[in-house]
Protein backbone atom coordinates (compact mmCIF):
# COMPACT_ATOMS: atom_id res chain seq x y z
CA UNK A 1 0.00 0.00 0.00
CA UNK A 2 1.00 3.29 -0.98
CA UNK A 3 0.80 6.50 0.30
CA UNK A 4 2.11 9.44 -1.58
CA UNK A 5 2.76 12.99 -0.59
CA UNK A 6 2.60 16.03 -2.83
CA UNK A 7 4.23 19.37 -0.85
CA UNK A 8 3.49 22.49 -2.28
CA UNK A 9 4.97 26.17 -1.90
CA UNK A 10 3.98 29.34 -2.73
CA UNK A 11 4.51 33.07 -1.77
CA UNK A 12 1.89 35.54 -2.27
CA UNK A 13 2.95 39.24 -2.04
CA UNK A 14 -0.59 40.06 0.51
CA UNK A 15 -1.77 40.35 3.94
CA UNK A 16 -2.27 36.99 5.95
CA UNK A 17 -5.93 38.41 6.34
CA UNK A 18 -6.58 38.54 2.76
CA UNK A 19 -4.85 35.03 1.77
CA UNK A 20 -6.90 33.29 4.54
CA UNK A 21 -10.16 35.42 3.52
CA UNK A 22 -10.12 33.92 -0.30
CA UNK A 23 -7.96 30.33 0.19
CA UNK A 24 -10.49 29.14 3.48
CA UNK A 25 -13.60 29.95 0.90
CA UNK A 26 -14.69 26.82 -1.18
CA UNK A 27 -16.05 28.97 -3.70
CA UNK A 28 -12.93 30.78 -4.52
CA UNK A 29 -11.68 26.95 -5.41
CA UNK A 30 -13.44 27.31 -8.70
CA UNK A 31 -11.38 30.20 -9.92
CA UNK A 32 -8.28 28.46 -8.90
CA UNK A 33 -9.13 25.50 -10.64
CA UNK A 34 -8.55 24.52 -14.47
CA UNK A 35 -11.99 25.50 -16.10
CA UNK A 36 -11.67 21.91 -18.14
CA UNK A 37 -12.27 20.03 -15.29
CA UNK A 38 -15.87 21.46 -14.64
CA UNK A 39 -15.41 22.55 -11.22
CA UNK A 40 -19.01 22.79 -9.48
CA UNK A 41 -19.52 23.08 -5.96
CA UNK A 42 -22.86 21.02 -5.69
CA UNK A 43 -23.44 21.71 -1.08
CA UNK A 44 -22.00 22.70 1.79
CA UNK A 45 -19.68 26.09 0.65
CA UNK A 46 -22.52 28.87 2.22
CA UNK A 47 -21.28 29.15 5.38
CA UNK A 48 -17.52 30.27 6.52
CA UNK A 49 -15.04 27.00 7.22
CA UNK A 50 -15.90 25.17 9.99
CA UNK A 51 -14.69 21.60 11.56
CA UNK A 52 -17.04 19.24 10.18
CA UNK A 53 -18.41 21.05 7.04
CA UNK A 54 -19.16 18.49 4.42
CA UNK A 55 -18.64 19.98 0.88
CA UNK A 56 -19.70 18.35 -2.41
CA UNK A 57 -18.28 18.48 -5.62
CA UNK A 58 -18.48 17.41 -9.38
CA UNK A 59 -15.05 17.30 -10.73
CA UNK A 60 -14.09 16.31 -14.26
CA UNK A 61 -10.41 15.66 -14.08
CA UNK A 62 -10.14 13.46 -17.20
CA UNK A 63 -12.27 12.86 -20.30
CA UNK A 64 -15.54 13.08 -19.73
CA UNK A 65 -16.10 11.16 -16.29
CA UNK A 66 -17.48 13.51 -13.75
CA UNK A 67 -16.71 12.49 -10.08
CA UNK A 68 -18.72 13.21 -7.20
CA UNK A 69 -15.99 14.11 -4.27
CA UNK A 70 -17.19 14.76 -1.11
CA UNK A 71 -14.51 16.43 1.27
CA UNK A 72 -14.78 17.17 5.06
CA UNK A 73 -13.01 20.14 6.75
CA UNK A 74 -11.79 18.21 9.63
CA UNK A 75 -9.36 20.79 11.33
CA UNK A 76 -9.68 24.76 11.13
CA UNK A 77 -7.30 27.52 13.05
CA UNK A 78 -8.29 30.64 11.52
CA UNK A 79 -5.08 32.29 9.91
CA UNK A 80 -3.48 29.31 10.37
CA UNK A 81 -4.24 26.39 8.56
CA UNK A 82 -7.14 23.87 7.48
CA UNK A 83 -7.50 20.52 6.77
CA UNK A 84 -9.83 18.63 4.31
CA UNK A 85 -10.25 14.87 4.05
CA UNK A 86 -12.24 13.07 1.07
CA UNK A 87 -15.18 11.65 2.22
CA UNK A 88 -15.96 9.72 -0.92
CA UNK A 89 -14.18 10.31 -4.29
CA UNK A 90 -11.95 9.16 -6.97
CA UNK A 91 -8.90 8.49 -3.86
CA UNK A 92 -8.24 5.51 -1.57
CA UNK A 93 -7.31 8.79 0.72
CA UNK A 94 -7.47 12.29 0.45
CA UNK A 95 -5.96 13.83 3.09
CA UNK A 96 -4.81 17.81 2.73
CA UNK A 97 -3.27 20.52 4.79
CA UNK A 98 -3.17 23.94 4.14
CA UNK A 99 -1.25 26.01 5.98
CA UNK A 100 -0.13 30.02 6.51
CA UNK A 101 2.99 31.63 7.85
CA UNK A 102 3.19 35.41 7.44
CA UNK A 103 6.93 36.42 6.10
CA UNK A 104 7.85 39.72 5.38
CA UNK A 105 6.35 41.23 2.22
CA UNK A 106 3.23 38.49 2.25
CA UNK A 107 2.84 35.19 3.49
CA UNK A 108 3.89 31.15 2.36
CA UNK A 109 1.65 29.38 1.85
CA UNK A 110 2.13 25.37 2.27
CA UNK A 111 -0.10 22.87 1.13
CA UNK A 112 0.53 18.96 1.80
CA UNK A 113 -1.28 16.30 0.53
CA UNK A 114 -1.17 12.37 1.63
CA UNK A 115 -3.06 10.66 -0.81
CA UNK A 116 -3.45 6.96 -1.96
CA UNK A 117 -4.58 5.59 -5.93
CA UNK A 118 -7.89 3.27 -5.40
CA UNK A 119 -7.43 -0.21 -7.24
CA UNK A 120 -4.13 -1.38 -5.90
CA UNK A 121 -1.55 -2.07 -7.82
CA UNK A 122 -2.68 -0.99 -11.30
CA UNK A 123 -3.42 2.14 -9.66
CA UNK A 124 0.17 2.42 -8.37
CA UNK A 125 0.93 1.24 -11.77
CA UNK A 126 -0.46 4.39 -13.58
CA UNK A 127 0.26 6.95 -10.87
CA UNK A 128 3.68 8.20 -12.78
CA UNK A 129 1.94 8.42 -15.75
CA UNK A 130 -1.90 9.76 -15.13
CA UNK A 131 -2.31 10.78 -11.52
CA UNK A 132 1.25 12.56 -10.54
CA UNK A 133 0.84 14.66 -13.91
CA UNK A 134 -2.57 15.62 -13.10
CA UNK A 135 -2.16 16.68 -9.91
CA UNK A 136 1.23 18.43 -11.15
CA UNK A 137 -0.92 20.21 -13.92
CA UNK A 138 -3.58 21.28 -11.50
CA UNK A 139 -0.97 22.93 -8.96
CA UNK A 140 0.88 24.77 -11.52
CA UNK A 141 -2.39 26.24 -12.87
CA UNK A 142 -3.21 27.19 -9.65
CA UNK A 143 0.06 28.77 -8.54
CA UNK A 144 -0.46 30.59 -12.30
CA UNK A 145 -4.29 32.15 -11.87
CA UNK A 146 -2.95 33.11 -7.76
CA UNK A 147 0.10 35.06 -9.96
CA UNK A 148 -2.62 36.69 -11.56
CA UNK A 149 -4.97 37.82 -9.32
CA UNK A 150 -2.30 38.41 -6.09
CA UNK A 151 1.31 38.58 -7.94
CA UNK A 152 4.37 37.71 -6.72
CA UNK A 153 6.65 37.62 -3.83
CA UNK A 154 10.11 36.76 -4.61
CA UNK A 155 12.32 34.47 -1.81
CA UNK A 156 15.16 32.51 -2.79
CA UNK A 157 12.34 29.39 -2.34
CA UNK A 158 9.30 31.11 -3.40
CA UNK A 159 7.75 28.14 -5.14
CA UNK A 160 7.61 24.69 -5.60
CA UNK A 161 5.92 21.51 -6.03
CA UNK A 162 7.24 18.53 -4.98
CA UNK A 163 6.17 14.70 -5.07
CA UNK A 164 7.41 11.90 -2.63
CA UNK B 1 10.61 62.74 2.68
CA UNK B 2 12.07 64.55 -0.51
CA UNK B 3 9.94 65.46 -3.03
CA UNK B 4 10.88 66.02 -6.59
CA UNK B 5 8.85 67.14 -9.80
CA UNK B 6 10.42 66.09 -12.53
CA UNK B 7 8.81 67.11 -16.56
CA UNK B 8 7.88 63.99 -16.76
CA UNK B 9 6.87 62.66 -13.33
CA UNK B 10 6.71 63.11 -9.81
CA UNK B 11 9.01 61.39 -7.19
CA UNK B 12 8.26 60.90 -3.24
CA UNK B 13 11.24 59.21 -1.39
CA UNK B 14 10.25 57.52 2.17
CA UNK B 15 12.40 55.40 4.24
CA UNK B 16 11.02 51.89 2.94
CA UNK B 17 9.49 53.04 -0.58
CA UNK B 18 9.41 55.34 -3.36
CA UNK B 19 6.14 56.60 -4.92
CA UNK B 20 6.61 57.23 -8.46
CA UNK B 21 3.93 58.90 -10.63
CA UNK B 22 4.57 59.26 -14.69
CA UNK B 23 2.45 61.80 -16.32
CA UNK B 24 0.06 61.88 -18.80
CA UNK B 25 0.91 60.74 -22.12
CA UNK B 26 4.48 60.66 -21.22
CA UNK B 27 6.96 58.32 -23.76
CA UNK B 28 8.69 56.82 -20.88
CA UNK B 29 12.25 55.25 -21.93
CA UNK B 30 15.45 54.00 -20.57
CA UNK B 31 16.50 57.78 -20.74
CA UNK B 32 13.62 58.78 -18.29
CA UNK B 33 14.11 55.58 -16.36
CA UNK B 34 17.94 56.57 -15.71
CA UNK B 35 16.67 59.58 -14.31
CA UNK B 36 14.52 58.41 -12.10
CA UNK B 37 16.98 55.32 -11.02
CA UNK B 38 19.64 58.56 -10.56
CA UNK B 39 17.69 60.26 -7.33
CA UNK B 40 17.14 56.55 -6.45
CA UNK B 41 20.78 55.66 -6.08
CA UNK B 42 21.10 59.17 -4.32
CA UNK B 43 18.20 58.27 -2.01
CA UNK B 44 18.71 54.82 -0.89
CA UNK B 45 22.16 54.50 -1.43
CA UNK B 46 23.18 50.44 -0.34
CA UNK B 47 19.26 50.68 1.36
CA UNK B 48 16.51 48.09 0.46
CA UNK B 49 13.17 49.59 -0.46
CA UNK B 50 10.09 48.67 -2.62
CA UNK B 51 8.93 50.77 -6.01
CA UNK B 52 5.28 52.31 -5.92
CA UNK B 53 4.14 53.00 -9.21
CA UNK B 54 1.02 55.16 -9.06
CA UNK B 55 -0.83 55.15 -12.31
CA UNK B 56 -2.71 58.06 -12.48
CA UNK B 57 -2.45 58.45 -15.72
CA UNK B 58 -1.83 56.35 -19.54
CA UNK B 59 1.44 56.58 -20.36
CA UNK B 60 3.54 54.54 -22.88
CA UNK B 61 6.73 52.80 -21.77
CA UNK B 62 8.97 50.46 -23.36
CA UNK B 63 9.55 46.64 -21.70
CA UNK B 64 13.21 47.87 -21.72
CA UNK B 65 12.94 49.66 -18.69
CA UNK B 66 12.50 46.16 -17.12
CA UNK B 67 15.59 44.69 -18.52
CA UNK B 68 18.22 47.40 -18.16
CA UNK B 69 19.83 48.48 -15.03
CA UNK B 70 17.63 48.04 -12.17
CA UNK B 71 19.07 48.04 -9.02
CA UNK B 72 20.10 45.55 -6.24
CA UNK B 73 18.45 47.46 -3.42
CA UNK B 74 14.99 47.58 -4.88
CA UNK B 75 13.35 44.53 -3.64
CA UNK B 76 9.71 44.73 -5.51
CA UNK B 77 7.26 46.58 -7.32
CA UNK B 78 3.47 47.08 -6.96
CA UNK B 79 1.50 48.63 -9.14
CA UNK B 80 -1.25 51.14 -7.71
CA UNK B 81 -4.18 51.68 -10.51
CA UNK B 82 -8.04 51.61 -9.92
CA UNK B 83 -8.37 50.65 -13.40
CA UNK B 84 -9.15 47.07 -14.97
CA UNK B 85 -6.85 47.91 -17.90
CA UNK B 86 -4.02 48.85 -15.87
CA UNK B 87 -4.84 45.43 -13.75
CA UNK B 88 -4.31 43.49 -17.15
CA UNK B 89 -1.56 45.60 -18.21
CA UNK B 90 0.36 44.56 -14.88
CA UNK B 91 -0.13 40.83 -15.41
CA UNK B 92 1.52 41.07 -18.62
CA UNK B 93 4.48 43.15 -17.13
CA UNK B 94 5.00 40.84 -14.01
CA UNK B 95 7.47 38.05 -16.03
CA UNK B 96 9.42 40.68 -17.11
CA UNK B 97 10.23 41.87 -13.33
CA UNK B 98 11.93 38.95 -11.58
CA UNK B 99 11.47 40.20 -7.92
CA UNK B 100 8.16 40.45 -6.33
CA UNK B 101 5.89 42.07 -8.25
CA UNK B 102 1.92 43.13 -7.12
CA UNK B 103 -0.54 45.25 -7.73
CA UNK B 104 -3.30 47.34 -5.40
CA UNK B 105 -6.00 49.74 -6.35
CA UNK B 106 -5.01 52.01 -3.45
CA UNK B 107 -2.11 53.43 -2.50
CA UNK B 108 -2.50 52.84 1.27
CA UNK B 109 -2.60 49.18 0.54
CA UNK B 110 0.45 49.39 -1.47
CA UNK B 111 2.07 51.35 1.53
CA UNK B 112 1.12 48.91 3.57
CA UNK B 113 2.65 45.93 1.74
CA UNK B 114 5.56 48.08 1.40
CA UNK B 115 6.21 48.91 4.89
CA UNK B 116 5.16 44.54 5.70
CA UNK B 117 8.93 43.57 4.19
CA UNK B 118 11.07 45.70 6.91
Amino acid sequence: MKIYTLKAKQNLPISIEKAWEFLSNPKNLKTITPDYMGFTILSGADRKMYPGQIIQYIVTPIGNIKNKWVTEITHVRDGEYFVDEQRFGPYALWHHKHFLKEIPGGVEMEDIINYKVPFGLLGQLVHPFIVQPKLKEVFEYREKKLKELFGVLHTKNNHQIIFE
Amino acid sequence: MEHYVTEFCEIELYTQYVIITINEDVNFTLNEASIIRDKLRSYYKSNDFIMISHRKYHYDFSSEVYKKGQLNNMKGLAIVSSSDTERDKAIIEQPLYGKSFTFFSTIEEAKSWAESFF
